[in-house]
């Protein structure tokens, strides 16, 4: 005997969870997306450029950005290192910048630098960083590297300041003062160690720290709006050294006759928080919009008013700024453009992961479009 | 060196966050740590901004602002645990600090931690485990909070309570004072994240801080500056005479059972103890009525 | 686990009693009895070591260095060490706050001045050799002997360096070494643990099992005095009992450490001088 087997239904959240690629296909049907947003509609981003106090309230950051999309927040901050620059490549990018001051074309690759991001997704879990944030961390760097957008010239420090201290005896105070080459060119020619300071070049390294809250999509669009928010919120800081006399106690000792070293100060490099000398980053070209896609085939129900029968047809749909689980799992063919407001493409990656919703070069068109368009609205 | 985050070239130095050089020497950043308090009354508590549930990923959430403080708090859990049975849910608490942000006491305390802010030739952004402050942080949130929740209604399950402090008061507060009053936040935001996250919980904490000055007064909420202008006059025999601050978190619960405490400062006796638990109790009473008509709000 | 349902169930109800019947007799405010030895580590300027009848075993050693006083952020500094925890993990980093926290705030650091430059820094490295119970008044009270035997050398040069720039110059006599302060008597942390209406001292690690909070209360000079914090000392498990407390037993514990800790002080500082006249005899540590 057998017994005969109820039909079970689910409720539309539950298929959602359990057979997602049936619930979205059943959504695209009719000509919806999960998330009740049409084919080619982008969620809206919300920047929140210069709203933030996070630059002021913190000495040692330089510039931030907010970027929200739906509960997606993207918190960016900009702290800065320095690199002491080797002889060669100083004078290499220096001819190069009085040369073609205006024209990025002839300059090579390795004339631009990119930025050093590391990108922390609040995920509830604590230790090293997943291969999701590595993997977007690495993209980042390179997207920003191959987009030219920061020369090496341009994170050049030009003009490193001199810091003189003078010890006041009666307050027991230090007076520290700060010289530079091209306000003070006076007083800092006379300085005891301005020649080796002038000898030296340094160029700041920009570090960027992204922290994701509530992820629930792909996020390397944000991030990337939200590091090109940043950078153009940069300012980068006067940098001085300090080159005080260094101090030095011997110790006696018993059993030896080396003298120990007490409190020997050395020449650091400092930042003037004095955000009057504060200059912006010059960008070498537009950071651009980016936008990502997902192509997959639907089954579509063409009804026609005179016939009865139903005609199923199967086209492969083109998807703008993929979002929840059942886009994300489903949809294996994604393409990601980033294009400046020139429409000038500065990035494309196409992966044509699943066999059967190929992209075609008609979608490709259609989605370089659908992002040149966005660039230019935006 | 670490090959998992992008940290810049291997030569690369961190500069020293040094002076000004403005003529008049003083700092060019805005002070925008007096906030509403000098215009406030003096055991008036702070005015704090609460939301709930913006983080989607997490199974609950709190996001409060007070001051310049700004912490976000999300709760993982119930999550099944791997390995062998046990009969209630384990509760942890991390807390951490985003790299940029200077921790109050950082000099004295995170001396050891090779990510040590003040001056250390690493990038901050590599930082892997907490730091010494954030690690008293989490387990004083965590004694604090550890009683009010129902364990046993849990086996084989595992709540995580992740804070995130995106800002906190610019540096013109003495640094326990800063930190303990971070501490009281965090614990008041984490209560709400609980409920909003379904955890089922004995009663609320919530939490409260004050202060002692030189004649055994109490200030609730103190907020540094209010003491900066009373002894404006005597600020060098401040420094000998340190004051007595106090945090202490309560649940109503049992004739308002006393779930953390945590004393510091100057010269204590039983009276002033006494005092500091009730001014505490007292600020807590009233953040937690704030907060339960914010929760009963958010249900209509 | 260390104790069965029915063993927890025993010892939660000795301990509750009014007074208290603790595991081994003890009464509520007594110790666990210890062994210590001082000043046996010869390239430190102090050491010591406690060893408690459970197996719990503290090494200390204190080293010196001359440092410029305005370029230091704090006179001292502490390390632990715990076999089987991290260096950052939440156990030893909180016994480390715990221990810097009350040094710094409380060690009296002119005690250290050399000169008006000048000053000593003192660098205190714990190892827990072994430890069942929370170690945090094991490390306290080791760091407690281990101060106060603590020797630095002698100052030979002159005092007043505001004038002249001179550089402090020792003394090469280790004999001629002093104390930090004659009368000195380092602070230290008290753990207390809370059941029911009992607060028991130095709770041992079954005890710790059943608790229903912790207390850490500091005593210096006489008195108690702050920090005090409360905490779960069965760091490892997941005790049941655990709630929160009476505040009157804050308020009580204060009493209670006011009343019975100048005997702790007392009986450490008489190892101090039995030690000291055991030292030519007997110089080995095991």
């Amino acid at each position: 005997m057998t017994t005969e087997l109820k039909q079970v239904s689910f409720p539309p959240e539950v298929l959602a969870r359990i057979v997602p690629e049936v619930s979205l296909q059943r959504h695209l049907s009719i000509g919806l997306r999960p998330n009740l947003r049409n084919f080619l509609e982008f969620k809206p981003i919300e920047i929140a450029s210069h709203a933030n106090n996070i630059t002021t309230t913190n000495d040692n950051v330089f510039g931030s950005s907010i970027v929200k999309s739906g509960n997606s927040t993207i918190v960016t901050t900009v702290t800065l290192g320095v690199v002491e620059n080797t002889n060669s490549s100083t004078s290499t990018f220096n001819n190069n910048n009085n040369n073609n001051n205006n024209n990025n074309n002839n300059l090579t690759n390795d004339q631009f630098t990119s930025i050093y991001p590391v990108i922390d997704i609040q995920r509830g879990r604590s230790g090293a960083p997943s291969d999701e944030e590595m993997i977007l961390s690495q993209n980042l760097y390179e997207t920003i590297l191959h987009s030219r957008l920061i020369s090496k010239a341009a994170l050049k420090i030009n003009h490193c300041g001199l810091a003189i201290k003078e010890t006041d005896i009666n307050s027991d105070k230090d007076n520290i003062q700060i010289f530079y080459p091209d306000i003070h060119p006076q007083v800092f020619v006379n300085l005891p160690s301005s020649s080796s300071t002038l000898k030296k070049s340094y160029s700041f390294v920009i570090f960027c720290h992204v922290k994701v809250f509530s992820k629930i999509s792909t996020i390397f669009d944000l991030c990337y709006s939200s590091i090109i928010d940043a950078l153009h919120d940069l300012k980068l800081p006067r940098v001085y050294i300090t080159d005080f006399s260094s101090t030095k106690i011997s110790v006696k000792s018993r059993n030896s006759n080396t003298r120990g070293l007490v409190g020997v100060s050395k020449s650091s490099l400092n930042i003037d928080l004095n955000n009057e000398l504060y200059y912006p980053l010059e960008l070498s070209s537009e950071g651009g919009i980016s936008c990502n896609f997902g192509a997959i085939k639907t089954v579509k129900n063409k009804q026609e008013d005179e016939d009865i029968t139903m005609e199923n047809e199967e086209v492969v749909e083109l998807l703008a700024d993929l979002e929840g689980e059942a886009e994300e799992s489903t949809i294996l063919s994604r393409i990601s453009i980033i294009v400046d407001g020139n429409e000038k493409i500065k990035r494309l990656s196409l992966i044509n992961g699943d066999i059967n919703s190929e992209i075609s070069l008609d979608i490709l068109q259609r989605a370089i479009d659908v992002a040149k368009l966005r660039s230019r609205n935006d | 060196m670490d090959r998992r985050r992008l940290l810049g070239p291997l030569n690369t130095v961190i500069p020293n966050i040094g002076i000004s050089s403005e003529i008049n020497g003083s700092k060019s950043t805005p002070q925008t740590g007096i906030s509403s308090s000098s215009s406030s009354n003096k055991n008036d508590i702070e005015n704090f901004f609460l939301k709930t549930g913006i983080i989607e990923n997490a199974n609950g959430s709190a996001y409060l602002e007070v001051g310049n403080n700004v912490i976000e708090v999300s709760v993982f859990g119930p999550r099944p645990i791997r390995g062998s049975f046990i009969d209630r849910a384990s509760f942890s608490v991390e807390c951490k600090f985003l790299p940029y942000i200077s921790q109050p006491g950082d000099e004295l305390f995170n001396t050891n931690n090779q990510f040590n802010n003040s001056n250390s030739n690493t990038n901050a952004n590599g930082r892997t485990g907490l730091t010494t402050i954030e690690h008293k942080i989490s387990s004083y949130v965590e004694t604090a909070l550890l009683p009010s929740i129902i364990l046993e209604k849990y086996p084989k399950s595992t709540f995580d309570v992740f804070v995130t402090i995106v800002a906190t008061e610019t540096p013109t507060y003495n640094s326990n004072e800063k930190l303990m009053r971070l501490t009281n936040w965090i614990v008041n935001c984490a209560s709400v994240a609980l409920v909003d996250a379904n955890v089922e919980v004995k009663d609320i904490v919530t939490s409260g801080i004050v202060k002692s000055n030189k004649s055994g007064d109490i200030i609730i909420d103190p907020r540094g500056q209010i003491e900066d202008e009373q002894n404006e006059q005597d600020e060098q025999d401040d420094q000998n005479e340190e004051n007595v601050l106090g945090v202490a978190s309560f649940m109503n619960l049992n004739n308002d059972q006393l779930v953390g405490i945590w004393v510091e400062g100057g010269d204590i006796d039983q009276d002033l103890v006494t005092k500091v638990i009730n001014g505490c109790n007292d600020m807590s009473k009233k953040i937690r009525a704030n907060i339960n008509s914010f929760l009963i709000d958010s249900l209509q | 686990m260390i104790l069965s349902p029915a063993e927890r169930a025993y010892l939660y109800e000795s301990l509750v009693q009014k007074p208290a019947i603790r595991p081994g007799a003890r009464s509520d405010h007594q110790f666990r009895p210890l062994e210590a030895k001082t000043g046996f580590l010869p390239n430190s300027n102090g050491s010591a070591r406690i060893r408690l009848n459970d197996g719990s075993e503290c090494i200390i050693s204190v080293k010196s260095k001359v440092v410029v006083t305005r370029g230091e952020s704090s006179l001292i500094e502490v390390d632990i060490d715990v076999p089987g925890f991290r260096d950052d993990s939440n156990f030893v980093s909180n016994l480390k706050f715990s221990l810097t926290n009350l040094l710094i705030t409380k060690f009296p650091v002119e005690y250290l001045r050399l000169t008006s430059k000048y000053s000593f820094k003192l660098f205190i490295d714990c190892i827990v050799i072994s430890h069942s119970s929370y170690p945090l008044s094991l490390i306290s009270l080791t760091s407690y002997l281990a101060l106060k035997t603590t020797r630095l050398p002698l100052l030979t040069s002159e005092v007043n360096d505001e004038e002249i720039e001179e550089q402090p110059t020792f003394s090469d006599d280790w004999d001629n070494a002093k104390y930090i302060h004659p009368t000195f008597q380092p602070p230290i942390f008290i753990t207390l643990g809370v059941i029911g209406e009992n607060l028991l001292f130095d709770p041992s690690i079954e005890e710790e099992q059943v608790l229903e909070n912790g207390l850490i209360l500091s005593f210096y000079k006489d008195k108690v005095i702050t920090p005090i914090i409360n905490m779960n000392l069965a760091t490892n498990s997941n005790n049941s009992n655990f709630k929160g407390l009476n505040q009157k037993l804050i308020i009580q514990s204060i009493n209670l450490c006011n009343k019975y800790c100048p005997a702790i002080i007392k009986a450490l500082d008489t190892l101090i001088e039995q030690d000291d006249e055991n030292d030519d005899t007997d110089n080995h540590i095991f």
